[in-house]
């Protein structure tokens, strides 16, 4: 496959990095000054990618929908970032983080790139720190780490359990500092609705105003796409409301291959839906799983009168309650990674165990942690026979301290005291690992178009590893794009600025112009949410946790139809040249209309069980994911050529040299 | 002058005070401050152009930012408080002792350093205190153009916090009737009539005042209104200054209970000497 | 249950706008109040209306984007907590629920609900950063201890969402906790003190031009935030920038 030129530099794994920043042409400052560059995203990747570069001297314009940089989606991070700095003196190493996130990206990531994730995470800290971002700190004055889903060291760096804001918070006073000496234009409150390539390459986008509705044309001599993921797809995620693929699928549609779309992480431990108005689930921190217990009733009719309020689950005793974790899983019990605890509670509630009115959630049970806790403490500070009020009583005291804003969280959103009575949980979308195909300088298969964050592919393989989606984000943004777009932009010096009134512009323009009036035109019968929520539950049900052969192909039959549906029956009110929340929905919508068919189609070529992608044929006897390394063992890189059915399939081979491709095992 | 006439500006709006000249300085400044950021850089380039902007920007923060005229508002109504402890103090003389009264008056009304120093710097302190006042109420209403049709202020404020501007126009307004009754009185005594200093006038004159009874109904409601002034600005003001610290609930307390107990006694001697007129 | 709701409709920034009066059924406690709107959204859009238009995003109380006064107070009636994490329980069948957008001269309207709050932005961009270098190499990240006191209270101040509750909240429409957080998240840090005084002179420049009230310590502010965030932050800008203007 000649086509995919990863351009990984030759040499070494540990020098592959600096020998290629030795390699790579540079852009002398005085010329950088001529050169624009668009940043779509203001995310941490977006963020930190516009400061620096416009630090370096060019000219940056950077693109958010948001009102401002700062409210991207990076800002709801909770747990941390990973950094290889052994400052706990475990042995952590940079070989050891790169191995780490291969091995729990499940072996469909690529070497290179991860290792050079690894070997700048530590700058990341060191930088951030700079900036003033206020990370937690031991008595000693000295940063603090904790560890993180089966990691064997503790390499996360944190502030409470606010680590994505703290660092955006970061990447946007850096944006701020730039935008104050004049090298960065902020647009907020627009949203890129094209691509616009010209003589094949990306050269600029068409935007929207999205307060007066004015369609603008923005040219540059490189694009940055930082947008994101695209797990609102499934319309019910603990995404924001707003997070969209639309600017990875404008150009994906004018010739970026898009990699590994059915890659989707869902998280184990979220607030379960309540109700049909659901929009959006809340996450609860991985860390609950340390302490808490996870059950469903053994009976049947226990599940089904607990579900009509009949019973409460503290009645249940011992005997009753089926434990299936540490049932299926003795070895790790409650604390299997997320895809493999994600699954066991699809399983349950699929065979109608669930425990509310949805029959959609599972117990996360404290009980034994207070009671353990509280016996513990009562022997520690000398009490004697304590009676069982006492023992409780001080058990919740302990699991306050440890979790307490998240037991606060949970009961403003559920109003049930978790300290009383179990957590109800259930699996939800969290995280894409699949994105923009993007070779070692992160630049798509369009010349001058990158993709960094979460956008693109590189990083995480088949699942992502908890704490590296901030390290990724910032990775890209302030240390690897800046120098790897250089390479690109060095030949562009003489170009002199790109004019927005050619044929390629004009012809963009029109496209969405057109685009939106075909979108107002609809017929009127449904609104947006009416089929994004169709598009959610296809998706939800037939490309979810578990996937099979025949679902699959339901799914592809049916998002096409709906796509359908949608153009010719949609509703959407008011009118395009003002503020239209409903119009932004659609043409968000109907990106996701054709996303969610190649996600399919994606899930349905890749024969084989790995990471966030389990396919119910390809599992072992005890229903363990079958991962197959003999034909999968590449990057599925797709080709937009009309109905996202027909993409083109381009295999990018993933070589491991230096690591022993392995199964994992949880027993 | 010049620092009042720049404390009165009105969000960069000239108030009538005639000191354009010198303030060119500073409007020079900001007219460079608006033209842009590149402009500014060319202007920051050489040290000296520094050193100036430095300056002006110093001086301009120090004498117009929102934040110097909470210093002002802070500074002098610390100001006024200590003035009221003087003034309590010899008040309650009156009660205790008439002839210590009638001396410490005389001491204020004759000494030329009181007369002549701390009296002009009593009154600029309260004219200073209430115009800025008003030019904080006129820009906080200029701040929100638009009222809510439902606003819950009692939800997240207490009410003296919120009404400080009518506690302190009743207050302003009882200080009319004060000077009146008192201030104009002595000038007239002093200065216009001409009359003989006389040493043991002031307890009956001010025993007399309070005979009417609707005067001292007023001065009581005014003492009120004070109290209630107090009750937030004497605390607050710390909080202006910037004083927060481990002191500051300490502080706080001490506030509070100055807001209460400082214009209990003042009312006191308003009751006690309407309940005990002097008979001849 | 049902609702009786009354919502500020504004078409765009330069026309006037007015409350107009909704009712709604079958809500349910668990909704979120966000989701209440989002129903009411739906028919609105069933009987050919426009929709009521209000800010929101992360749904999960971190992003600061939600920004409603409902009944006289910014955030609804719990505390601590964003519009967005606000659930129907808190109301009961046949409230009247009065919802309007920030209200502050420096924070416009641009369509019904949603307000513009770039002055924010722009108070930051006056000097609320640390002027290194992204693209060099920092020294690293341990060669500077932190006594843990001074970073924890950094941090409580860099928990602000900027949502702009504070100003909504204030009589007078003031910025100050804003802006205050952020000087002190700096200023308690040792690499934030380099460019402490430039920085808070510039930043209550900034807030200055844009229009905001003056604080008179009333506390709305505080008690609205839903992230917490303290008074003495205020205090603390009040003394950097006292300190500041004085040693020049």
């Amino acid at each position: 496959m000649g086509i995919l030129d990863s351009k990984v530099p030759s040499g070494p794994l540990a020098d592959k990095w600096t020998k290629h920043k030795n390699d790579i042409d540079l852009v002398n400052p005085a010329n950088k000054r001529n050169i624009d560059v668009i940043i779509v995203g203001t995310g941490l990747a977006g963020g930190s990618a516009a400061a620096t570069l416009a630090e370096l001297g060019y000219n940056v314009k950077t693109f958010c929908y948001q009102d401002s940089p700062r409210r991207a989606h990076s800002i709801a991070a909770q747990g941390g970032v990973n950094a290889a700095k052994n400052y706990q003196g475990d042995g952590d190493s940079i070989y050891r983080l790169f191995y780490d996130t291969i091995k729990g990206g499940d072996y469909r990531s690529r070497e290179a790139n991860v290792y050079r994730l690894a070997e700048v995470s530590g700058n990341i800290i060191d930088q951030c720190v700079s900036q003033g971002v206020p990370f937690a700190r031991e008595y000693g004055g000295l940063l603090d780490n904790r560890s993180f889903g089966g990691v064997l060291v503790s390499r996360t760096f944190y502030a409470k359990g606010q680590t994505g804001q703290q660092l955006l918070l970061g990447a946007y006073a850096a944006m701020n500092r730039q935008i104050q000496r004049g090298k960065i234009k902020s647009y907020t409150r627009h949203e890129m609705l094209d691509l616009v390539l010209v003589d094949g390459k990306a050269r600029g986008i068409i935007a929207r105003d999205l307060v007066t509705g004015e369609i603008e044309r923005h040219s540059a001599h490189a694009v940055v796409l930082a947008t994101g993921g695209y797990g609102n797809l499934f319309f019910l995620s603990t995404y924001c409301m707003g997070a969209n693929v639309m600017a990875a699928w404008r150009a994906h549609r004018r010739g970026a291959y898009f990699a590994n779309p059915c890659f989707t992480q869902i998280h184990p431990t979220c607030i379960p839906v309540s109700g049909d108005h659901q929009s959006k689930l809340t996450l609860m921190s991985e860390s609950l799983r340390n302490d808490g217990r996870i059950w469903v009733p053994k009976r049947l009719e226990d599940a089904q009168a607990i579900r009509e309020g009949k019973l409460k689950p503290t009645q249940l005793s011992e005997e009753e309650r089926d434990y299936y974790l540490e049932r299926r899983y003795p070895a790790f019990g409650n604390l299997v990674p997320r895809d493999v605890a994600s699954r066991a509670a699809k399983e349950r509630c699929d065979a109608g165990y669930g425990v509310n009115k949805t029959g959609e959630a599972v117990y996360l049970d404290f009980a034994s942690a207070i009671m353990r806790y509280g016996r513990e403490k009562a022997l520690t500070s000398g009490m004697k026979d304590p009676d069982e009020k006492t023992i409780r009583e001080l058990g919740e005291k302990v699991v306050e301290a440890k979790y307490g804003n998240l037991f606060q969280m949970y009961e403003k959103i559920v109003d049930e005291n978790p300290y009383k009575t179990p957590m109800k949980i259930y699996p939800a979308v969290h995280y894409t690992m699949g994105g923009l195909w993007v070779d070692y300088n992160l630049q798509t298969t369009i010349p001058g178009c990158y993709a960094a964050g979460e956008a693109n592919f590189s990083d995480h393989g088949a699942n992502r590893l908890g704490a590296s989606a901030l390290m990724q984000g910032l990775a890209d943004g302030y240390f690897v794009l800046p120098y790897t777009i250089g390479d690109y932009l060095s030949d562009d010096i003489r170009t002199g600025p790109i004019p927005t009134d050619s044929p390629e512009f004009e012809q963009a323009e029109k496209g969405v112009r057109e685009r939106i009036e075909k979108l107002m035109s609809g017929r009127g019968i449904h609104s947006v949410d009416y089929y994004h929520k169709k598009l959610g539950k296809i998706m939800w049900n037939k490309c979810g946790m578990s996937r099979n052969e025949k679902e699959l192909n339901e799914a592809i039959k049916e998002i096409a139809e709906l796509r359908k549906d949608f153009w010719e029956n949609v509703k959407i009110t008011g009118t395009p040249d003002s503020k239209n929340q409903e119009l932004e929905k659609a043409g968000r919508v109907a990106d996701f209309l054709e996303l969610g068919e190649l996600f399919a189609k994606d899930a349905l070529h890749r024969n084989e069980s790995c990471g966030g992608h389990f396919r119910e044929e390809y599992q072992t006897k005890e229903g363990e994911a079958l991962r197959d390394d003999k034909n999968f063992k590449y990057v599925a890189a797709w080709e937009y050529v009309g109905e996202p059915k027909d993409s083109k399939l381009h295999k990018e081979d993933l070589v491991y040299e230096n690591i022993e491709v392995k199964t994992r095992s949880y027993k | 002058m010049l620092l009042l006439s720049k404390l009165f500006e009105i969000n960069g709006h000239k108030s009538h005070f005639p000191f354009l000249k010198f303030n060119k300085g500073f409007w020079v400044f900001k007219i460079n401050l608006n033209i842009g950021h590149s402009d500014v850089e060319n202007l920051l380039e050489t040290r000296l152009c520094r050193k100036f902007v430095e300056n002006q920007l110093r001086m301009s923060g120090l004498i117009k930012s929102s934040l110097a005229r909470k210093y002002v508002m802070a500074l002098s109504g610390l100001f006024l408080v200590i003035f009221l402890v003087l003034h309590v103090t010899i008040n309650l003389a009156s009660v205790i002792s008439p002839d210590f009264f009638n001396e410490a008056s005389h001491f204020m009304g004759y000494n030329p350093l009181v007369q002549f120093l701390m009296q002009p710097i009593l009154i600029l302190g309260v004219v200073i205190h209430f115009v800025m006042g008003f030019v904080l109420e006129i820009q906080n209403r200029k701040a929100r153009a638009i009222n809510y049709v439902k606003y819950k202020g009692s939800a997240n404020a207490p009410w003296v916090s919120r009404n400080m501007i009518y506690s302190g126009l009743v207050v302003l307004a009882f200080l009319v009737l004060h000077f009146y009754d008192f201030w104009i009185h002595e000038m007239s005594y002093k200065y216009v009539e001409a009359l003989p200093e006389d040493l043991t006038r002031y307890y009956h004159e001010t025993v007399e005042k309070f005979a009417p009874f609707w005067r001292t109904a007023l001065y009581v409601i005014s003492f009120v209104l004070l109290s209630l002034h107090l009750w937030h600005g004497f605390a607050s003001s710390f909080q202006s200054m910037g004083v927060n610290n481990k002191y500051t609930p300490g502080i706080t307390k001490f506030a509070k209970l100055f807001a209460v107990v400082v214009p209990l006694a003042f009312a006191f001697i308003a009751i006690y000497h309407h309940l005990n007129p002097i008979t001849h | 249950m049902k609702l009786y709701l009354k919502i500020w409709r504004q078409k765009d920034a330069n026309s006037k706008g007015s409350m107009v009066d909704y009712t709604l059924e079958g809500v349910e406690s668990d909704m979120s109040f966000l989701e209440m709107l989002d129903i009411l959204n739906e028919e609105l859009i069933s009987k050919g209306e426009e929709p009521v238009e209000f800010d929101h995003d992360c749904r999960e109380g971190i992003c600061g984007t939600c920004s409603l006064m409902i009944n006289g107070r910014p955030h609804g009636p719990d505390s601590m907590i964003t519009v967005c994490q606000l659930h129907m329980r808190s109301f009961n069948d046949g409230d009247e629920i009065v919802i309007e957008p920030w209200r502050a001269t420096a924070f416009p309207v641009i369509k019904d609900l949603i307000t513009d709050r770039s002055a924010f932005d722009r108070i930051q961009q006056a000097g609320g950063y640390i002027s290194v270098n992204t693209s060099g190499r920092p020294v690293d990240a341990n060669t500077i201890p932190i006594p843990k006191p001074n970073a924890d209270e950094s941090f409580n101040a860099a928990a602000c969402i900027g949502c702009g509750a504070c100003v909504a909240a204030c009589k007078n429409a003031s910025a100050m906790l804003f802006t205050s957080a952020k000087v002190s998240q700096f200023a308690l840090l040792p690499q934030g003190r380099i460019e402490a005084a430039e920085r808070v002179q510039n930043m209550v420049r900034q807030m200055d031009l844009e229009g905001f009230g003056n604080c008179t310590n009333t506390g709305a502010c505080e008690m609205e935030c839903p992230k917490g965030i303290s008074l003495e932050n205020i205090a603390r800008m009040n003394r950097e920038y006292l300190s500041a203007t004085l040693k020049g």
